[in-house]
């Protein structure tokens, strides 16, 4: 790229933009006997260079269908049915297969839903570790033996295990230590970004906390971005900078982390965060009425009103919302498909609500 | 079993009729064999009884490998105590007739961590919950039947026309677990043992299907025993809690003492690891207490290897449950000076009456 390509704001000192990753209108199908099912339907969102974004929603919402997406390891029938991924200005969409080799592990790493399954049995720590360096290292540029024995120690050690785990084999392995093995391969090529895919839900608390603290160690002696995608409210709390809450295929809320948690917009996000138990308070507790639509025919207009409180008029949402309520013309949410707007600096909400600048 | 030659540890009280389900110094030892020559302590002499009377909630919380799940099962009879007996209603499990055996599987339920195991999935749903209507005798024709499914259904805040009919594979995991619930309502059952029934559910439904357990509780008298790692839910829905690890339980008592403010370094490192759902309140940044290996000492205190506040005596002697007032109790010796006394049975400071 010449530097004249590069985007407006960046070019006042010469530096990179500060923004790393770019989604824009991305659509993501699976095509199915019962029909077409859009997993992930027009979502855009950017994530700065050196953040880490959270990106929550049920099961079956797109969120991993979206993370995955990102890297191209969407699984048939799963197609990109529109929309471009943009990677520190490179469009990951119009690579071919070798770019893609290319760009997975050197750019854009992924530490997968249990590390468990993701490592060959048959192959010491050392080999994986190796072997990833060599498949997605160009030609002739492969370094030395040494050096990349040096670089097997130091990627253990930063991931807090000793030399010696090199030389094991996975099922020598606690859960914990393998998923910190998983962190080294992640890293081996000090990628721009990480993509996690819930890397902490098979193991326990204490562990859970140990990973995600080492994750964060690294992305931030590294600079890269983080795409967490999980479904607990809590590590998000923990980890996240920013947070994408998907509901349905959509992205309906996109804000500060801090802000998400002190006053979300969205009423999805808002039962979210209100359904959440905590160790503070006995009984607060409750759950989201209804389940989740089928994404073959979703509901007309915004797909959340079956379940949403304000539409649905919940005496328990009365109060905080009576004031936005009473500018709702309900009329659009059965019929109108709210789109993602920036209803105020750095916070995008998909609901009717705060349409017309409120 | 050599259980009579055994000597006892100091004893567990004796057996009173005011408890539906008693455990007198159980342990569980697995291995030994020729495959796994190497012993396993999964249960370190538990004592502990459910009162029949306002049981309550119990939580049995830790991490995998505590000794949880085969607390559980030994509480369900699917295994046998190595030592130490359990006494259903008085009567010792291991002892009971063909049709006692009957009685204790009808009152003693399961709900398990993942309700698809449970499912024939060539049979439609129906199936799950008429079968124990049937092999029970629950009722007396088809029509009486179907009322009862219904309406345990309609308890747990389930539509009997969006459920029955219906293979588990249409139905969500949510559902197939209330359904789970349905069917335990269906027995009413003395005592529910819910081995991680939320651990698979969205966090959405967690709320809906822990509430249909309360109620089975507070409504019906049903003892509960909650085992789950997740010590938030086991806060929000219990009245006591034992914390175990690696085979002992390390701290009991009332939940808020035990969650609030825990004494022993085990549950205080547990309690500061819960990912806290609020972005002001961010985990400490030390890393201490990293996990060791699996192979923990079996001399002295389990959790020494990783204690920060290890002291000569722990790597001697297990040490005992120190009482740390009515309701709480801890097994550490950081507390033996200034405890009031020990404690033979982990329930002996759990708070009564529901």
């Amino acid at each position: 790229m010449t530097t004249a390509e590069a985007a407006p704001e960046t070019a006042t000192n010469g530096q990179r933009s500060d923004v790393l990753l770019e989604v824009e209108n991305l659509k993501v199908y699976y095509d199915t006997d019962a029909g077409q099912v859009k997993a992930v339907d027009d979502v855009s969102f950017t994530l700065q260079r050196g953040e880490r974004m959270g990106l929550v929603g049920e099961s079956g919402s797109g969120k991993t269908t979206m993370a995955m997406a990102l890297m191209r390891l969407h699984k048939p029938p799963a197609i990109i049915a529109g929309g471009t991924v943009k990677l520190d200005g490179v469009s990951i969409l119009d690579l071919n297969e070798e770019e893609m080799r290319q760009t997975r592990l050197r750019d854009i790493a992924l530490v997968p839903q249990g590390a468990m399954n993701s490592l060959n049995p048959v192959y010491r720590v050392r080999d994986q570790i190796v072997d990833g360096i060599k498949h997605h290292t160009p030609k002739g540029e492969m370094p030395s033996k040494s050096i990349v024995a040096e670089r097997v120690v130091e990627l253990l050690n930063s991931v807090g295990l000793d030399a010696s785990v090199a030389d094991m084999y996975p099922h020598e392995l606690s859960g914990g230590m393998k998923q910190r093995v998983a962190l080294a391969v992640a890293t081996s090529l000090r990628p721009k970004m990480i993509l996690a895919d819930e890397p902490t839900s098979a193991l326990d608390v204490v562990v859970q906390r140990q990973i995600m603290l080492t994750l964060e160690q690294l992305q931030q002696e590294m600079q890269a971005s983080v795409l967490l995608v999980g479904h607990d409210m809590g590590l998000m709390a923990q980890f996240a900078d920013v947070l994408g809450v998907m509901y349905a295929g959509h992205l309906v809320e996109f804000a500060p982390i801090d802000e998400v948690f002190e006053n979300p917009k969205h009423p999805y996000t808002k039962k979210l965060i209100s359904s959440l138990p905590d160790i503070q308070v006995k009984g607060k507790f409750t759950g989201i009425d209804g389940l989740p639509p089928t994404l073959v025919v979703p509901p007309p207009g915004c797909r959340f009103h079956p379940r949403c409180p304000i539409y649905n008029d919940d005496e328990d949402f009365r109060g905080e919302f009576t004031d936005l309520r009473g500018g709702l013309d309900t009329g659009l949410c059965t019929t109108v498909d709210p789109p993602l707007n920036e209803v105020e600096p750095r916070r995008w909400v998909a609901c009717h609500l705060y349409e017309g600048g409120a | 079993m050599a259980t009579e030659t055994l000597e006892r540890p100091a004893s567990a009280p004796a057996t009173d009729g005011d408890s539906v389900l008693q455990l007198k110094n159980v342990t569980k030892v697995f291995g030994g064999g020729i495959v796994r020559r190497k012993l396993t302590i999964a249960v370190d002499n538990v004592s502990m009884s459910i009162p029949r009377e306002n049981p309550g909630i119990t939580a049995i919380a830790g991490e995998s490998g505590s000794g949880k799940t085969t607390l559980a099962r030994l509480m369900l009879g699917i295994i046998p105590a190595t030592e130490g007996s359990i006494l259903f209603s008085g009567r010792d499990i291991s002892t009971l007739g063909r049709r006692e055996k009957l009685e204790f599987r009808r009152e003693v339920q399961p709900i398990m961590q993942d309700p698809f195991e449970v499912y024939n999935p060539f049979y439609k749903v129906d199936h799950v919950l008429m079968a124990p209507v049937n092999n029970f005798g629950l009722a007396r024709n088809r029509r009486e039947a179907r009322d009862l499914v219904v309406e345990s259904l309609e308890t747990v805040g389930l539509r009997h026309q969006e459920t029955l009919g219906r293979f588990p594979h249409q139905l969500s995991g949510g559902q197939r677990q209330r359904i789970m619930v349905a069917r335990a309502l269906l027995l009413k059952p003395r005592i529910i043992v819910a081995d991680e029934p939320v651990s698979m559910v969205d966090a959405s439904l967690r709320a809906t299907i822990l509430g249909s357990i309360d109620l089975l509780n507070k409504e019906l008298g049903i003892a509960v025993i909650y085992i789950t790692h997740d010590l938030t839910t086991a806060f929000q829905i219990s009245d006591n809690i034992m914390v175990m690890y690696r085979g002992s339980v390390v701290e009991t008592g009332r939940v808020e003492d035990v969650i609030q403010k825990p004494q022993h370094p085990y549950t205080q490192l547990l309690v500061e690891s819960i990912p806290r759902p609020d972005p002001k309140e961010r985990w400490g940044r030390d890393m201490a207490s990293q996990e060791t290996g699996s192979d923990a000492s079996d001399v002295g205190c389990r959790f020494a290897p990783r204690c920060p506040y290890v002291m000569s005596d722990c790597t001697v002697d297990m040490p005992p449950l120190y009482r740390m007032g009515d309701t709480q109790a801890a097994q550490c010796y950081l507390h033996r000076d200034e405890s009031l006394g020990t404690v033979a049975s982990v329930s002996d400071v759990f708070k009564s009456g529901g």
